[in-house]
């Protein structure tokens, strides 16, 4: 009985480490959404011109550095947005 | 890629699990969403044009266009969604999956000041008088305290009022401009306009009614705290904005009208 709950255990453990070795740990998995998202947000800004139109470029080499604003945040999966240091 | 918005009021959270959250996929449409104000109403005021097909990272010409169907609205539009992920992994719990491989980004409009005419009128003279033009302001990112991105857009509290001259060149504040009337059928100053950023004020030093009088042109430019290029609040991060070309504000008119009382036989 006792070797049955250990050859268990040890499959629910070998189980276990399959899925965080294929997925990752979950830092923030139970995060309620608004502040999970902001984590992993990029913000971008235009103003809206006198004809009434914004354009927001989605390319690498668009916005204030070579690697866009969009994509950067794409790309790295951490959080390029808000620090939410304002006060 | 997955784009959304929401109706709503500014400062809150476009919820994507929202039932009137509004979805749109690149790859099988739509290829529009509707712009909503940030005032609660589920009344379109424009729409989010949105790319087609598959989204290439290396693509130059990928943009999302906001267009909204007034070109003069001001105001806070509400933000827009996009995230490289399908929408079926849009979910709080999938939300840490997402940040493995992909992130949100939101898109804010933000809209300029709108000055409109403004009428007064005038029954006596020499008089002097103000206005304070009706204008609309623009919106911009400003502080808070709170950690959702959304609360920190808002209506923005501050422009400069100013008089444009014929030329259409704007009158630096403090500067005197001449008030012209018909007097007796003839082009006549009888005064000045002048502002001081927050209202113009006119003084007319005729003691003769005039029949008529010209009005003055003034515009509302947006006095956004900002180092970089005045269209947006840089205390947030400054890395994460991307450029605006050069801003156009509408020009609008203050209107005197003299009313001229019974005539006495």
């Amino acid at each position: 009985m006792k070797r049955r709950i250990q050859t268990l255990a040890l499959a629910c453990a070998s189980v276990l480490a399959m899925i965080v070795a294929l997925v990752g740990v979950p830092t923030s998995a139970a995060a309620a959404p608004p502040d999970n998202e902001v984590q992993r947000t990029a913000n971008i800004f235009q103003y809206v011109s006198d004809t009434g139109t914004a354009v927001f470029p989605l390319s690498p080499d668009a916005g204030t550095t070579n690697n866009g604003p969009f994509w950067r945040g794409a790309a790295s999966g951490s959080s390029p947005g808000y620090t939410t240091t304002e006060t | 890629m997955t784009f959304w918005t929401q109706p709503g009021t500014a400062g809150t959270v476009v919820n994507d699990a929202a039932a009137n959250a509004v979805y749109a996929s690149s790859v099988d449409g739509p290829s529009e969403l509707p712009a909503y104000a940030a005032d609660g109403s589920a009344t379109r005021i424009g729409s989010w044009v949105l790319p087609q097909g598959k989204v290439w990272s290396t693509s130059s010409k990928a943009a999302v266009t906001l267009r909204l169907d007034d070109p003069s609205f001001a105001g806070v539009v509400r933000p827009l969604k996009v995230s490289l992920a399908p929408r079926s992994a849009l979910t709080p719990v999938n939300l840490w999956v997402l940040n493995q491989n992909s992130a949100i980004s939101t898109f804010y409009g933000l809209t300029l000041a709108t000055a409109k005419d403004q009428h007064q009128t005038i029954e006596t003279e020499p008089t002097t008088g103000t206005f304070t033009g009706a204008v609309t302001p623009g919106s911009c990112i400003l502080q808070g305290p709170s950690s959702s991105a959304e609360t920190m857009f808002k209506a923005c509290a501050g422009f400069t009022l100013s008089l444009v001259d014929a030329d259409g060149q704007i009158v630096p504040t403090g500067t005197a401009v001449a008030l012209y009337g018909t007097v007796a059928g003839a082009r006549t100053q009888i005064g000045t306009w002048v502002s001081d950023g927050s209202k113009v004020t006119y003084s007319i030093t005729s003691t003769e009614m005039p029949s008529a009088i010209e009005p003055v042109s003034y515009t509302a430019v947006d006095t956004r705290p900002s180092g970089f290029s005045g269209w947006w609040e840089q205390s947030v991060t400054l890395a994460n904005n991307t450029n605006g070309d050069k801003a156009t504000y509408d020009v609008a008119k203050l209107y005197l009208t003299p009313v001229i009382h019974g005539s006495v036989s």
